[in-house]
């Protein structure tokens, strides 16, 4: 293994390790005391969230330093983190990986693949290099690989890729487990995928708060609503462990009654049944149970569709469930939810189940 | 109902010879980490799987196979799980997957299966599965039957030779185990600790895309941008990475002295692509809970051993009953519908009735297959 350039932690905060940054340039003192004593880190902070919901993307640091920028990063994600929006989250983690993008393109192969590494990606520099086309004067061109990357990181951070042809694995020049890539933006584009991951990552585990950042939330709602968008409920709506069909959203409730009496069902309906269900982590199996009472049951072609929904087939493509509005109009829609779709519908429900619960329980 | 009790006592004397070869300690060839995995099996007489079992060790799951339920299938799961006797697959914990092949004869181009029914009760016979669940003329229950031929079961020897190679070269992954399916497939495992334990669906479907070389654009890898503005194409290496190397090892000696133009290199790559892809059977693969037959086990579909065969032999590999079988001496049969069958060394002609005494590899593989029961197993030995 090669050393590992140096990594300039302004671009790339996410790379830093927060303890060891503050130790390092503020000895002795902790994050909440910097946040009391330098005003600039939550400014800049607020900024990266606004920029990352106005523009999809966290803009340069301008005026602010190296240690003020890394140190606002850290302050973003616990902000990020107290909106408790689901939407916000996964923008701002975006937004830092587009950030991250147009920086790792002008990059020196050697940081890139350092970058790589640093991202927890099996990936090394390379001198491959093939002989593809004799041009009409002599010369050849030559396809030159820089860069390899390990199958198996390959594939996680080329997954949501795949569906253009050029990313497929099939079409890639692989060999003793190592996929060789030939262009920076291609490399780049690939860390992008995985800086995405982190970032979400480490929004998830933000875990202390500093007190002075807890009274904050309030203006990244207002942000949020600057733009439009709904801030957060509270409570990150997490994953649920199963599939809860008493939460289901009216329109939901009452197409799921219908097939289980074994009634027919419109194209329409069972589009939005077989989506919504596998978008709340409904397996394939559960969606085709849901329509084994049609009358017209065919199980290798419910099979097929459910899958191919659920992006298992064709081109990968995971689809949508339909909007409120879209329901509406094809007359499927039963009741007004107040909500954009019928997931959001669904998680508010299963929030308010919960909170039930606890309190029954607390 | 004469013929049914008759049917059951064979079924009984199938199932005794199976619970002999269980009970003579065979080696059965289950992973280090065991008691991560969930066992699985179809007993005699049930089309219903037990699942969610799980042991500790060989004697456990021996003990259990021998003296609870005889197995008619064995399996274990590629999935290693915290609680691999949950019932459901949340309450499992998925802790990772191997990643496991299957190239099936019946999927090989060329080579359906020859499917039939018969009523063992009054003779009728139907094609294929165009006749309903009963017989036409009598309403007993058919009986169907699949098979395919020798020649096939060979080509998915080679084929399993060629994913070896795919693995090794392309994916640099060495540490597989070839085994023979006791039916007419092979199953290619490999085991995985960390970084293709954890790959999802997706990911595994990329790997059974490229293996197909489903998507491929064979274009593109012939240089077909670079070669825009005109030239030549330099004809792939069996050096090169990825289906390059491999359309490179294909044409190699096929190219004359002249230098191909772009449209003739690309129609001798799909040849190659075409003659090179490796039929795995997609399902298998993308499932990341799937069953696998525990190696050494009897497969009931054909009442032969699930058996490793090394990758190097895979080439030359032959189908021989007698040496799959787990069995040998003699055993009785009695037809149950015209028989007239060329397979794995044996060659069998039967009227629907006839009783007669044949090889046990055989005779066990014709009453796995429905087309006759066994009367007598006297002669039978193991091994």
């Amino acid at each position: 293994m090669s050393e590992l350039a140096a990594i300039d932690y302004a671009k790339y905060p996410y790379l830093a390790d927060v303890r060891r940054f503050i130790e390092e340039h503020y000895p002795g003192l902790s994050f909440e005391a910097i946040l009391e004593r330098d005003n600039r880190v939550l400014a800049r902070a607020f900024e990266r969230i606004e920029q990352a919901v106005s523009q999809g993307r966290v803009g340069e640091p301008g005026t602010y330093t190296y240690v003020e920028e890394v140190l606002a990063y850290y302050a973003s994600i616990i902000l990020v983190s107290l909106s408790t929006s689901r939407w916000l989250a996964d923008r701002y983690a975006l937004a830092e990986a587009e950030r991250s993008y147009l920086h790792m393109v002008g990059e020196p192969s050697e940081t890139l693949v350092s970058l790589a590494r640093l991202l927890g990606i099996k990936a090394r520099h390379s001198t491959t290099s093939i002989r593809i086309f004799k041009t009409r004067r002599g010369g050849y061109i030559v396809r030159m690989y820089p860069y390899a990357i390990h199958f198996s990181d390959y594939l996680r951070l080329a997954s949501r890729l795949t569906g253009d042809p050029s990313w497929k694995l099939v079409n890639q020049p692989l060999l003793g487990g190592w996929v060789y890539i030939d262009r920076k933006a291609r490399f780049a584009r690939l860390l992008k995928e995985a800086v995405q991951t982190r970032v979400r990552e480490q929004i998830r585990l933000v875990e202390e708060v500093p007190p002075p950042l807890k009274p904050l939330a309030d203006r990244v709602s207002e942000i949020l609503s600057k733009y439009g968008r709904t801030p957060g409920r509270g409570v990150f709506p997490e994953a649920p462990d199963r599939v809860e069909p008493e939460a289901y959203p009216p329109c939901v409730a009452e197409i799921h009654a219908k097939a289980l009496r074994g009634e027919h069902l419109s194209h329409h309906e069972r589009f939005a049944i077989a989506t919504f269900l596998l978008n709340i982590g409904a397996s394939v199996d559960e969606v085709v149970d849901v329509f084994r009472n049609m009358p017209d049951f065919k199980e290798k072609i419910a099979r097929y569709q459910v899958e191919h929904l659920a992006g298992l087939r064709g081109a990968g493509t995971k689809y949508r469930v339909y909007s409120c509005e879209k329901m509406k109009s094809l007359g499927i829609c039963r009741a007004d939810c107040g909500t954009r779709t019928p997931l959001s519908a669904y998680y508010r429900n299963l929030r308010r189940m919960r909170r039930k619960t606890e309190a029954v329980e607390g | 109902m004469p013929s049914t009790s008759r049917r059951a006592s064979s079924r009984g004397l199938l199932e005794r010879l199976f619970r002999t070869y269980y009970q003579s300690k065979p080696a059965l060839i289950l992973p280090p980490d065991m008691e991560l995995r969930e066992f699985a099996l179809q007993p005699f007489g049930s089309s219903i799987y037990i699942r969610h079992l799980a042991f500790s060790s060989y004697g456990e799951l021996l003990a259990y196979i021998t003296r609870e339920r005889v197995p008619l299938h064995l399996y274990y799961s590629s999935a290693k799980y915290e609680y691999p006797e949950a019932p459901n697959m949340e309450d499992k914990k998925w802790l990772g997957s191997d990643l496991v092949f299957d190239i099936d004869a019946d999927h090989i181009p060329g080579c359906g299966a020859t499917e039939f029914s018969f009523c063992p009760r009054c003779g009728h016979r139907a094609k294929g599965d165009e006749a309903g669940p009963r017989c036409p003329s009598c309403g007993a229950e058919l009986s169907r039957v699949s098979l395919v031929s020798d020649e096939c079961i060979k080509s998915a020897a080679a084929q399993a030779g060629r994913l070896v190679e795919f693995l090794r070269r392309d994916f640099g992954i060495s540490q597989v185990s070839v085994y023979f399916s006791g039916h007419r497939g092979f199953h290619v495992h490999v085991p995985c600790e960390e970084e293709c334990a954890s790959l999802n669906s997706n990911a595994r479907r990329e790997i059974v895309d490229y293996l197909r070389a489903t998507g491929i654009d064979v274009r593109s890898i012939l240089g077909y941008w670079e070669g825009r503005r005109g030239g030549r194409p330099v004809p792939p290496s069996p050096r090169d990475p990825g289906w390059r190397g491999w359309i490179g090892s294909y044409i190699e000696g096929l190219l004359g002295g002249g230098i191909p133009s772009l449209d003739e290199l690309a129609d001798l790559a799909y040849e190659a692509v075409a003659g090179l892809r490796v039929e795995v059977d997609e399902k298998v693969t993308i499932d990341i809970s799937r069953l696998v037959r525990v190696p050494n086990s009897i497969n009931g579909k054909a009442g032969l051993l699930v058996r490793e065969v090394e990758p190097r032999s895979l080439k030359g590999w032959t189908y021989s009953l007698s040496e799959l079988s787990p069995y040998r001496g003699r055993v009785r049969i009695r037809a149950l519908t015209p028989i007239d069958i060329d397979t794995g060394g044996y060659h069998v002609e039967a009227e629907r009735g006839e009783t007669l005494e044949v090889d046990a590899p055989i005779g066990v593989y014709l009453a796995c297959k429905g087309l006759a029961v066994l009367t007598s197993i006297e002669g039978v030995k193991l091994g």
